[in-house]
């Protein structure tokens, strides 16, 4: 029962961090960009909003099929990872 | 030592780290925000100062967004309690075995990166507003408009996440109850359940006002030519910071403070007057039961 209490916990802390943007943008140094921080620039300083969305699909496969994955290998179901 | 004291020790330890990892850099931003310097630090200690409190409401731009983004936190609220509500109560009267499929999907935005959810937000707005032929100043393309919209999406999974904790509790047979007595549906969603649910309510706004209020992933993209808080502060912040900044984060950790400490007051109070009103209802039962015993001998 803890045991999958905490998997649901680090796996939401995954997914969040795969997300976030502020807090790279805000520390992070000019010379490593983020996933996010890509697709930030593709629709702010890039203005090319179709690559930028390419690159927002890979992000969300990537963060479903990791939820995916790890809901089948642990066999934990959503409503335990997002309570 | 003893082992067991060693342990106590540790023990103690970790939590004293635990809680520097915490509040050592609020502490520190909060000691910048009074030094006399034009960077934000702590050392060397140049002189006590307000003079960064005044010069946060002279900034045009940080009242901008600070205004803005209460208007959308308003805007948020009144979208997401109500869809929050519902998809709780469809939640209750689905079929079980359709359950685990639709808590999937209402849930699901939670744990969505907030960047996805903006910039499908805009795009989709976008493709409509093209394809109705819409001016620019139309809501289509409106910052504030999009940014309500965007930040409900997420923002109402968490009021229902709500509203289906306190759902659990709900009896339903005071529903049947009502509907015996000839109450209508609507009497009894609003004399039995919308009561029942209040402090629900009144914390799901209280949590999508300050989700809503403190966002950056959604809005940042949503947002466009306006501006929120955030998006004004993360802009700040790569110019360079200041000591300003910090004089907004006290201004900040104090409302949250006095807010946190308000609550917990009203809480207290409220938990007092259920508990001398069980206390006065047990006293009355007992008396009660004293009288029927004495005139059944």
């Amino acid at each position: 029962m803890f045991r999958r209490t905490f998997l649901g916990t680090a796996f939401l802390a995954a997914t969040l961090t795969a997300g976030a943007l502020a807090a790279p943008q805000i520390l992070g140094g000019p010379s490593s960009l983020w996933f996010t921080q890509i697709i930030y620039q593709w629709f702010n300083t890039g203005g090319n909003w179709a690559q930028g969305s390419a690159y927002a699909i890979v992000l969300l496969l990537a963060c479903l099929v990791f939820v995916l994955t790890v809901m089948k290998v642990f066999k934990v179901s959503l409503g335990e990872i997002a309570r | 030592m003893s082992s067991q004291g060693l342990q106590k020790l540790l023990v103690s330890f970790y939590i004293l780290l635990f809680f520097l990892f915490l509040f050592a850099p609020l502490f520190m931003m909060g000691a910048a925000a009074f030094n006399d310097v034009e960077f934000p630090q702590v050392i060397p200690w140049e002189g006590f100062t307000l003079r960064w409190f005044p010069a946060l409401f002279d900034d045009d731009l940080m009242i901008e967004g600070f205004v803005n983004s209460i208007w959308i936190g308003l805007g948020v609220v009144c979208l997401s309690v109500p869809i929050g509500l519902a998809a709780a109560i469809v939640m209750t009267q689905v079929h079980r075995k359709l359950q685990t499929v639709y808590y999937t999907v209402v849930v699901s935005p939670v744990l969505m990166p907030g960047v996805i959810l903006g910039l499908s937000t805009i795009i989709y707005w976008d493709r409509l507003g093209t394809f109705f032929d819409a001016a620019y100043e139309s809501f289509f393309y409106s910052g504030m408009f999009l940014t309500i919209i965007g930040q409900s999406t997420f923002i109402s999974a968490y009021t229902m996440l709500i509203f289906l904790a306190r759902l659990q509790r709900f009896d339903r047979t005071q529903e049947e109850a009502a509907l015996d007595l000839g109450a209508t549906h609507v009497q009894v969603f609003w004399k039995v359940l919308i009561p029942f649910l209040r402090p629900a309510i009144f914390s799901a706004m209280g949590l999508a006002f300050l989700t809503s209020f403190e966002n950056y992933n959604t809005t940042v993209f949503t947002i466009q030519a306006e501006s929120t808080l955030t998006t004004v502060l993360a802009g700040k912040v790569r110019m360079g910071t200041q000591p300003d900044l910090a004089a907004l984060a006290v201004l900040i950790i104090a409302v949250t403070l006095v807010g946190a400490v308000a609550i917990e007051i009203a809480q207290r109070r409220e938990q007092r007057k259920e508990w001398a009103a069980k206390a006065a209802a047990a006293r009355a039962e007992k008396q009660a039961e004293l009288a029927g015993q004495v005139a059944a001998q």
